[in-house]
């Protein structure tokens, strides 16, 4: 799993539904609480775990310790839990890193696209950019400039 | 509140007493009424048969480029060229070709037709095309499933899918069509050697002469004639097309009137089901008879040709004779073109000055516009250039023949802004002016970043037409015959007109009109198109 | 008591019929009331909420604003919308500030104030993005940070749930309730239309209940729940069916 069509929102709404539930869930269950298929819920499972909020097995969804903190915390706590993890997920490390070796610490819209590409052989390119413009974002990493279609490096990163 | 189509027909009754009034009070004979349905009939024939030849033109170009992927390579920029041509700037040349053809009136009559045919037939064509590559993926895959092909889709599928687009596309090109129908007219009243009988002349015929009130009527006549088009053809056209349209709600149209029942949708169903039936038996004749579409095949191509290979012959020999040879007006081309191009300016900021707050008023304001809009549509249907003989005669007994041309310019400019820019008002979400108002943002707050930025869109749209319009008018208010006296105005119109009536002279013609869809190009591709652009991207609402 | 609404009813003519939107609503706002206005579709609680907030006028009745008239502009009301309602030729900081300049005429202030909202909902690092790079739940937390940025002392929401899908949704339903539960923040009591029952149980202290058009008050009821609330609780059921047995 390289990187799921989940927003952050997405998954944090997630995390919130296995807390209601006790800590651990069955997918099929959490699905039908949200009025979703299966195949609907399944990104934002993936980004969960992928982030390291949750452990899947036997079609159980459990909440790790992280998630237990993300979800304690307040709004701003939960930005710093979230960004540390974002940083760490493989492609995402990637493209800063990417970044940071550049000259002007940018990339065109079309490079960034074409970096996607390789690592996710898949027809919808255009939604896995939206995903990580989302991701990183959040986590105040890197930044998107719409009119020069730009990514850049924010600072503190 | 009234209904539309009950004002319109108020507005005929009007204008009927007028005519009888004037006949009571004698200002008029019956006599000088005789030619008057004459008149009215010639022109009406050559607007319906400039649109017949319009309508196969737009099913076969639209077709063609909608299924052909390689042809649409071809086809689609072509289209794009000759709609930033303005269209009166085909006509000197469809005269000289068609005078060149057909010799005598005939060929003028070619002319006009010709003429008309280019102001409808390039929209229409994109209609068609939009309307074949917009069909729902799901129809299509169903007409597939159900393993409808050949003629059986044509009928099913392929004609009825263009109906909504030709149907709106046919009612805005006839509403330009007359435009130009008048314009021929008058142009060719104008030259005095190339006359046609029709309102356009008439008009500048009773202008000139002194006889007001006869030309009131004449204006009357057009207007009637338009009105009655509208009610009895158009609306019911477009009530018995909204049932081809893919979300089809059942919803009746606001306003509609009683004619729109039974009788006239029956009418309109039955001619375009026999239209239907029609194309397909030649579809499956062909079909059948694979020597016989060989043939039409080569046939085409070989007319397509010929056609080609002649308007080189009468445009190529006279650039090639241009370029050994400049005719001495071609040196005040690019100043003929600044002066035209400040009178167009001048018209175009009048323009924006008026319609920006009476769009926000209009669209607004319920009961304003109830009987503000039905008003300005007529007003709107009623070519601009009809006004032509009667601001010449203002203003060539009143000295500024400038202002008349500016007046008649903004008169072709402003409704085309107007409307789209009240559309772009109302548009704007219910919800967006919710939130503007539950946070206080009212009066120039609100007018500098809610109002304004959200009509961009429909600004620039409507300024992109409203500058067609201007240039066609400015063709027309440039060069004046009257009473046996030139006047005109220094510009790329008068130019063009003076080369094709005055002093003929073809690579004049040509000239003129190469650098006036030279400039149109340019500055719709420096201009418009890029704040189209931004328009889309940056003021449009999701 | 923050908020009288007194005696409010509205009807509508439509080609010589009048029909009875809203009929005798009363009832008041005290501080700490997080209202949700529960009732099916059509029963004129959005018509409810423009009359509270002033966008419309009721037919009879008045709504007192610490007894005074409620006018369109009173920067004490905010108000949240369904469908987001942004400005799409401005970036996030600039809605916000866009909706402070009426009242705060120094323009550093207002992107001090922005900057705070933007921040308080978690939108820091979105400051320069237009609305329609945002996804929908982006697109309500500045609808959040904007209302919050007038310090109303009475926020309005219209189902500003319902155009999110569910996760989401219950993502931006917890940062509401803490920002609610926050006491630095404004507002000081909250008006929320839903036609969603669990979702006015989840979030509201006081549902009031209205019948189908024209709608009037059936009931009023305070909701003794803990919070955090947890849907799986029984407890929680327990409310939900109280409310429901109300509604049949």
């Amino acid at each position: 799993m390289v990187l799921p069509k989940a927003t952050i929102s997405e998954i944090i709404g997630l995390l919130e539904a296995i807390n209601d539930a006790g800590g651990v869930e069955d997918a099929a269950r959490l699905a039908a609480d949200f009025d979703l298929e299966l195949d609907e819920i399944l990104p934002s499972i993936d980004g969960a775990e992928l982030l390291g909020f949750v452990v899947v097995s036997d079609g159980n969804i459990e909440l790790t310790g992280e998630a237990k903190r993300l979800l304690d915390a307040g709004i701003q706590e939960r930005k710093k839990i979230i960004r540390d993890k974002i940083a760490g997920v493989p492609i995402i490390k990637e493209l800063t890193d990417r970044l940071l070796r550049s000259d002007e610490k940018r990339m065109s819209r079309e490079e960034v696209l074409k970096f996607i590409q390789k690592r996710i052989s898949a027809a919808d390119v255009e939604d896995y950019f939206k995903i990580i413009i989302n991701w990183t974002r959040h986590a105040g990493l890197i930044g998107y400039d719409s009119d020069s279609e730009e990514i850049y490096l924010l600072s503190g990163a | 509140m009234m209904k539309r189509g009950h004002f319109i027909l108020v507005i005929i009754f009007l204008l009927i007493s007028i005519s009888l009034i004037f006949y009571f009070l004698g200002f008029i004979n019956l006599s000088e009424l005789e030619p008057i349905p004459y008149y009215a009939a010639s022109s009406l024939l050559r607007m319906g048969i400039a649109y017949f030849f319009a309508l196969c033109f737009a099913l076969s170009y639209g077709y063609v480029a909608a299924t052909n992927k390689g042809a649409r390579k071809l086809m689609l920029p072509l289209l794009d060229i000759l709609q930033s041509v303005p269209i009166l700037g085909f006509f000197p040349a469809a005269v000289l070709f068609f005078a060149n053809l057909i010799s005598g009136r005939p060929g003028v009559e070619a002319a006009a037709i010709f003429l008309i045919f280019t102001s409808m037939a390039w929209n229409m064509a994109f209609g068609v095309f939009q309307s074949l590559t917009t069909i729902p993926g799901e129809l299509i895959q169903a007409a597939d499933s159900f393993g409808i092909r050949g003629w059986q889709r044509l009928e099913k599928l392929t004609l009825p899918a263009c109906v909504p687009k030709l149907v709106y596309n046919s009612i805005v090109s006839w509403s330009s069509g007359w435009f130009f129908l008048v314009a021929s007219e008058i142009i060719s009243a104008g030259s005095g050697t190339y006359r046609l009988p029709g309102i356009g002349s008439f008009l500048i015929d009773t202008t000139y002469s002194g006889k007001i009130a006869l030309m009131l009527i004449g204006l009357s006549t057009l207007i009637v004639i338009i009105l009655l088009l509208e009610l009895f053809i158009w609306r019911p056209m477009q009530s018995w097309a909204d049932r081809y349209n893919y979300e089809y709600s059942g919803e009746k149209r606001p306003g509609e009137f009683i004619f729109n029942t039974g009788l006239f949708r029956r009418s309109f169903r039955y001619i375009f089901e026999l239209f239907s039936k029609v194309t397909v038996s030649l579809y499956i004749l062909l079909d059948r008879y694979k020597t016989i579409k060989k043939i039409l095949r080569l046939s085409g191509l070989l007319i397509l040709f010929s056609v080609i290979a002649y308007v080189v012959y009468t445009l190529v020999i006279p650039v090639a004779g241009i370029m050994l040879n400049l005719p001495d007006d071609a040196y005040s081309i690019p100043l003929a073109i600044a002066y035209s191009f400040l009178r167009l300016s001048a018209a175009y900021v009048i323009c924006v000055l008026w319609t920006v707050p009476a769009a926000v008023y209009i669209a607004k304001n319920q009961k304003a516009s109830s009987y503000l809009i039905p008003l300005m549509e007529v007003a709107a249907s009623v070519p601009a250039i009809a006004f032509f003989p009667a601001m010449v005669v203002i203003f060539v007994q009143y000295g500024n023949l400038n202002i008349a041309a500016v007046i008649l310019i903004l008169l072709g400019m402003q409704w085309y802004l107007l409307f789209n820019l009240i559309a772009g008002v109302r548009s704007i979400p219910k919800d967006i002016d919710n939130a503007a108002m539950s946070f206080g943002i009212k009066g120039k707050l609100y007018w500098r970043k809610v109002l304004l930025p959200a009509m961009f869109p429909s600004f620039v749209t409507g300024s992109i037409t409203a500058w067609g319009g201007g240039w066609n008018t400015l063709i027309v208010a440039e060069y004046i015959v009257f009473r046996g006296q030139e006047y005109h105005l220094f510009g790329i119109g008068y130019l063009l007109d003076k080369a094709t009536f005055k002093t003929p002279d073809s690579s004049m013609v040509l000239l003129s009109i190469l650098s006036m869809a030279l400039i149109i190009i340019f500055v719709n591709r420096l201009i418009w198109q890029p704040l189209y652009r931004r328009a889309l991207a940056k003021y449009k609402f999701d | 008591m923050l908020v009288e609404i007194r005696n409010v009813s509205k009807t509508y003519e439509s080609d010589g019929t009048r029909i009875g939107v809203l009929d005798s609503i009363d009832f008041s706002v005290d501080d700490n009331d997080f209202i949700c206005i529960v009732g099916p579709s059509g029963c004129g609680k959005s018509t409810l909420l423009r009359i509270i907030v002033g966008l419309e006028k009721p037919t009879s009745g008045e709504v007192l604003f610490k007894g005074k008239a409620i006018a369109p502009e009173n920067p004490k009301v905010a108000m949240v919308f369904q469908n987001f309602a942004l400005f799409p030729w401005l970036t996030v900081t600039e809605n916000i500030e866009l909706v402070l300049e009426p009242k705060v005429h120094d323009e550093k202030q207002r992107e001090e104030i922005a900057c705070r909202y933007i921040r308080a909902v978690g939108l820091d690092g979105f400051e320069k993005v237009y609305p329609r790079e945002l996804s929908g739940g982006m697109k309500q937390r500045v609808g959040f940070a904007r209302a919050l940025a007038v310090e109303p002392i009475l926020l309005c929401m219209d189902e500003p749930f319902s155009s999110l899908d569910a996760l989401t949704a219950q993502n931006l339903k917890d940062e509401l309730l803490m920002l609610w539960a926050d006491a630095s923040m404004p507002p000081e009591a909250v008006i929320m239309v839903t036609h969603n029952v669990e979702e006015a149980v989840y979030m509201a202290n006081r549902i009031i209940l209205l019948s189908p058009r024209p709608g009037k008050v059936i009931a009023d009821l305070r909701i003794e729940l803990e919070r955090p609330r947890n849907r799986k609780d029984p407890e929680f059921y327990r409310w939900v069916d109280k409310v429901y047995s109300l509604i049949v």
